[in-house]
């Protein structure tokens, strides 16, 4: 968390500044106050053209001030006022020039005007604190400042407007709803009315809310593969020709490759975006007779990877006579190589014909790749709700707390029992957004019932 | 009253001071004890040695085990009492226990020295040293009594309220604020002809609260039972209601103090769920020669005269004569997160405060406050280690933790969802639970811990026994866990399946049927016991300061320093914590931990 190398003070008193864009020389940077004395610190180190007073609101023109108080450049200035602002204190934007000798000078200026260094990820933690974001969207912060790809930053983005919390608020609700249910018949038998669910009731509702979660994690899928990236692993017979498409996949020759069967022992790992979607593409040993025990244990390494892959790419020679039979398994694709060369009988069902040689055919292979593997640009994404494994633990962890609570409740198990299910189910939601007390819970109860005894 | 049976049951001279000694232990508004979580905690203080349950089964009218149908972690034990005989009870259980001395008068003001508590003054200019104090003002602190329009100053009907102490203990440092209750009106037994109602008996075989009743023998109640009976509000009535609503203090704005939700007014009943065309009274005799009925579910403030149009538009009240009229109270309490969770106050050492001045409701909460408080009082004096109750081990604990740690938005009252292990802490365990802890503190004597400790070995036995015959490889036959679980009674499957010997009496059979139904969930619960044990074993520094913990919002950097949490665990029980907030904490202790500076 970094909190040992914060200043030990009170972050409601202290204004915090950073830069916010990245090191190095560029056009523009942003330098950003946050705290009650934003503005009291921004009009130390920034002066408006004729000795205007500075306004809320609307950006600025004026002279930024070095420490001595010597126009250092020329800059925008725009106050924000709490609570309307990024971290929901109040917050002063700095556009500058990009140089660093000017952004540090500028840091220095707003430090001697009273304000202190920035921790990393202190605005963030700041605008958690103030309510501004839930602890899903600062995740998203984090992700979209690390991420690798446009689509990455896509996701993020649209978690860190919220979309998780949408999804997920109303699920660990109709969740919390139900246990209120639950606990009211057992607190509140004796009430004036029978408060008591029917079991069938609950195992319906557990199980619609459990069908719910399952359906947002399938919609999440594709924004998870994003996210997390896809494994394509190559298989074949040895000596088929899989580095070489390995190779001219990745654009550069990553492994070597030789006329001899058996060259690739180890898994190799390379990562390549395809139409937004990060892969790593895996190749590995050549199966097929082994000709020694390094042989044997690439091979065994070959099919482990193959078993975890995303996509496995089934790779054969066409100028050789063997080919796959039958049609082709899910999450595999046929590719056949040396298609510069006279084919040795007709292609196999399915297949993808490509020469590493020549280039032929390796535009559709990564078209039909990225449409095999739902990448984003193929396919828009329907949900980023569950993209984060994290978020997609904790929903599939209500989700079997849900299926066993209302396997319970068709046993007519007592309520007791499913209480401490859907308890759990609860609890999973929440530790994505936020966490749940049991006076919440009796909130819940008493705002729908009425109970007299 | 169980403050002082707990101090004086470990040794320590007793002055229990009180405005009028007739009026000890009224039960001033419900006549009756226990319930679904209260009745929880009536067996736990009976398990430590306390004196309600043994004065509740003894003036008991009517015994009634709540969710009689449900799982045993959920039922409750209730029983109506006898008005005019609980408190002559009750004090016939204290004289026994010699060490109390009775003194009339009110206490005005505590005297402290050297920041200690030494004395307490009362009005009449009386001054009595002690080395600690227990306050349980019930609704008397700067009471007042509304019934319409009319305000006036009392702690219950006919009573005078405690003006001056409020004063004092606000010098002192004690932050008090204000609640409100209410209660309903009571009417003339005779004018009202029973059979109009819907009868409701008590249960055949009756269930006792003391573990000391839970014998070989069935329990027999001392007292003849009485029934109660059934009565239902109607649109009639809530229209008088709606009508009457700009003469309720609760609604014309004379009372701005929060009060229950889960024993509401009638007028928030009406209001509230306006869509309801009836609401359900139980009327309940208040004692077998008690001349008045107690309407359960129409507490209100209305004037006297809605109050009556009300019970005379009720179906069978027609002729009812009002005794007494319902009226709300209002009083101060100390909200409790300024309590150790000895329940001494933080600004004050040596007083300890107990009951309704804690920010809780109900007869039973008092007590059991009452005997954490007095027995903490109590070691203070003697020098010994405080008792904190385990909230894993104990509805107690629970209830104290709740309270120091997350505080009070309206009077709290118990329930089981409040227990993260409920099926643990089911009320016929109380006694395996507890009362070798209250042996531990003296609160027990030697025999009686040594009869629960043979309760509990016998069960144990008796449940061996069952594994042992039938957990055999090949055998097709059912386990008798699972037929009890599926329903088979308990006594069938025993008396197949146990020999003579190991052949258990009743309520010890009733115990090993709910361990075998209960068998996996709760070596589940030990589990995440063990995981939220985990948590309280983080100790923070008891001088952490707070105040330099970067990151947290202002309002919970005040609520930690103001509960100053003695783990992580408790931290993370504070409302309004976050798992960002407690990650910072966590960061912090274990930094403080590691870099010795």
């Amino acid at each position: 968390m970094g909190g040992g190398r914060r200043t030990v003070t009170d972050p409601q008193t202290v204004t915090i500044v950073a830069h916010a864009t990245p090191a190095g020389r560029a056009a523009l940077a942003l330098v950003r106050l946050s705290g009650p004395d934003s503005a009291a610190i921004a009009a130390r180190i920034f002066a408006r053209a004729r000795g205007a007073p500075l306004v809320d609101g609307r950006p600025m023109l004026g002279t930024l001030l070095d420490r001595g108080g010597a126009p250092i450049d020329q800059a925008v200035l725009t106050l924000h006022r709490a609570p309307h602002t990024v971290t929901g204190e109040d917050v002063a934007e700095i556009t500058l020039h990009g140089s660093p000798v000017i952004v540090r000078e500028t840091l220095a200026a707003c430090v001697l005007a009273g304000a202190r260094p920035a921790a990393p990820g202190e605005f963030t933690l700041r605008a958690l604190r103030a309510g501004k974001i839930d602890l899903a969207q600062a995740e998203a912060v984090r992700d979209l400042v690390e991420a690798a790809t446009v689509e990455q930053a896509r996701i993020a983005a649209r978690q860190l407007g919220g979309e998780v919390s949408a999804a997920i608020a109303p699920l660990a609700e109709g969740i919390f709803e139900l246990l209120a249910d639950v606990e009211a018949g057992l607190d509140f038998s004796d009430g004036e009315e029978a408060l008591a669910l029917a079991g069938a009731e609950v195992a319906g509702r557990a199980e619609r809310l459990a069908a719910q979660i399952d359906a947002l994690a399938g919609a999440s899928e594709p924004a998870r593969r994003v996210r997390e990236g896809a494994r394509v692993v190559l298989l074949g017979p040895t000596n088929s020709g899989k580095s070489s498409i390995f190779n001219k996949l990745i654009g550069y020759g990553r492994v070597i490759v030789t006329p001899e069967p058996g060259t690739t022992r180890d898994l190799i790992e390379e990562q390549l975006v395809l139409e937004g979607l990060p892969i790593v593409l895996v190749d590995a040993a050549g199966v097929g007779e082994p000709g020694g025990q390094a042989e044997a244990e690439g091979m065994r390494r070959a099919l482990a990877a193959a078993e975890s892959a995303h996509l496995v790419l089934e790779v054969y020679d066409l100028s050789r006579p063997e080919r796959p039979v039958g049609p082709p398994g899910a999450h595999r694709l046929r590719v056949g190589t040396h298609a510069d060369l006279p084919p040795a009988g007709p292609p196999a069902q399915g297949t993808v014909a490509v020469s590493p040689l020549t280039g032929e055919g390796m535009t559709a292979l990564r078209a039909v790749i990225a449409e095999q593997l739902h990448a984003p640009g193929a396919r828009p994404l329907e949900s980023v709700a569950l993209a984060t494994e994290r978020h997609l633990a904790a929903a599939l962890e209500a989700r079997d707390a849900l299926v066993a609570a209302a396997g319970q409740a068709r046993a007519g198990e007592g309520a007791e029992l499913l209480a401490i299910d859907l308890r759990r189910a609860v609890h999973a939601l929440r530790e994505i957004l936020g966490e749940v007390g049991p006076e919440a819970l009796l909130e819940r109860i008493f705002a729908r019932f009425c109970i007299g005894k | 009253m169980e403050a002082a049976a707990a101090a004086s049951r470990l040794g320590v001279d007793v002055v229990l001071l009180t405005l009028d000694p007739a009026s000890l232990v009224r039960l001033s508004c419900n006549p009756a004890i226990g319930g679904i979580g209260k009745g929880h905690l009536v067996r736990e203080i009976d398990a430590l040695g306390g004196v309600m349950g043994l004065a509740a089964d003894a003036a008991g009218t009517h015994f009634r085990l709540l969710n009689r149908s449900r799982g045993p972690a959920v039922q409750g034990p209730r029983a109506q009492q006898d008005y005019d005989r609980y408190p002559g009870v009750v004090q016939r259980l204290i004289e026994s226990e010699g060490r109390i001395e009775l003194k009339a008068g009110e206490a005005i003001g505590l005297r402290v020295d050297g920041g200690r508590v030494v004395a307490v003054e009362s009005a009449d200019g009386q001054v009595f040293p002690a080395a600690a104090v227990v306050l349980t003002s019930g609704t008397f602190l700067r009471g007042l009594l509304f019934q319409g329009e009319s305000v006036v100053p009392g702690g219950r009907a006919c009573e005078a309220p405690a003006e001056a102490l409020s004063a004092a203990l606000s010098a002192l440092g004690l932050r008090l604020d204000r609640f409100k209750t209410g209660t309903p009106p009571r009417l003339i037994r005779r004018s009202l002809d029973p059979s109009r109602f819907e009868e409701q008996p008590g249960d055949e075989r009756p269930v006792p609260f003391s573990f000391l009743n839970l014998g070989d023998a069935p329990f027999r109640p001392a007292l003849p039972q009485l029934s109660t009976w059934l009565a239902y509000s109607n649109e009639r009535v809530h229209a008088l209601v709606r009508a009457g609503l700009g003469r309720s203090p609760l609604y014309s704005g004379k009372i701005r103090a929060r009060g229950p939700r889960y024993c509401p007014s009638f007028e928030d009943k009406v209001v509230r769920f306006a869509d309801r065309d009836r609401h359900l009274l139980h009327l309940e005799p208040m004692g077998i020669d008690h001349p008045w009925i107690y309407v359960n579910g129409l507490s209100t403030s209305l004037p006297p005269e809605i109050q009556a149009e009300i019970v005379a538009s009720i179906e069978g009240l027609e002729g009812a004569e009002v005794a007494r009229w319902g009226y709300a109270v209002e009083y101060d309490y100390a909200p409790p997160t300024q309590l150790l969770p000895t329940l001494e106050a933080r600004a004050v050492p040596g007083l300890f405060l107990a009951g309704q001045i804690c920010g809780t409701t109900g007869y039973e909460e008092a007590a059991g406050l009452g005997l954490v408080a007095g027995a903490n009082a109590a070691s203070a004096v003697l020098g010994r280690a405080p008792w904190v109750p385990d909230r894993l081990q104990s509805y107690l604990g629970v209830m104290v933790d709740d309270l120091t740690t997350a505080g009070v938005l309206e009077p709290y009252r118990m329930f089981t969802s409040r227990a993260e292990l409920r099926l643990s802490l089911s009320a016929d365990s109380a006694d395996r639970r507890l009362t070798p802890v209250g042996e531990a503190l003296g609160l027990v004597p030697a025999s009686r811990a040594a009869r629960a400790g043979a309760r509990w070995e016998r069960i144990e036995r008796a449940r061996e026994a069952l594994d042992g015959a039938f957990g055999g490889r090949g055998a097709r036959r059912e386990l008798p866990a699972d037929r009890i679980r599926r329903g088979d009674p308990h006594e069938e499957v025993f008396a197949q399946h146990l020999p003579a010997e190991l052949r258990l009496p009743g309520p010890d059979a009733e115990t090993l049927a709910g361990l075998l139904r209960y068998r996996g969930y709760l070596e589940r619960e030990q589990r995440e016991a063990g995981r939220l044990a985990d948590a309280e074993r983080v100790r923070i520094p008891g001088d952490f300061a707070y105040g330099g913990l970067s990151g947290l919002s202002n309002e919970l950097r005040e609520r930690l320093d103001e509960v100053r949490p003695a783990s992580l665990g408790q931290a993370s029980r504070i409302p309004g914590m976050t798992p960002a907030a407690l990650g910072l904490l966590a960061a912090a202790i274990g930094q403080r931990v590691r870099a010795p500076s």
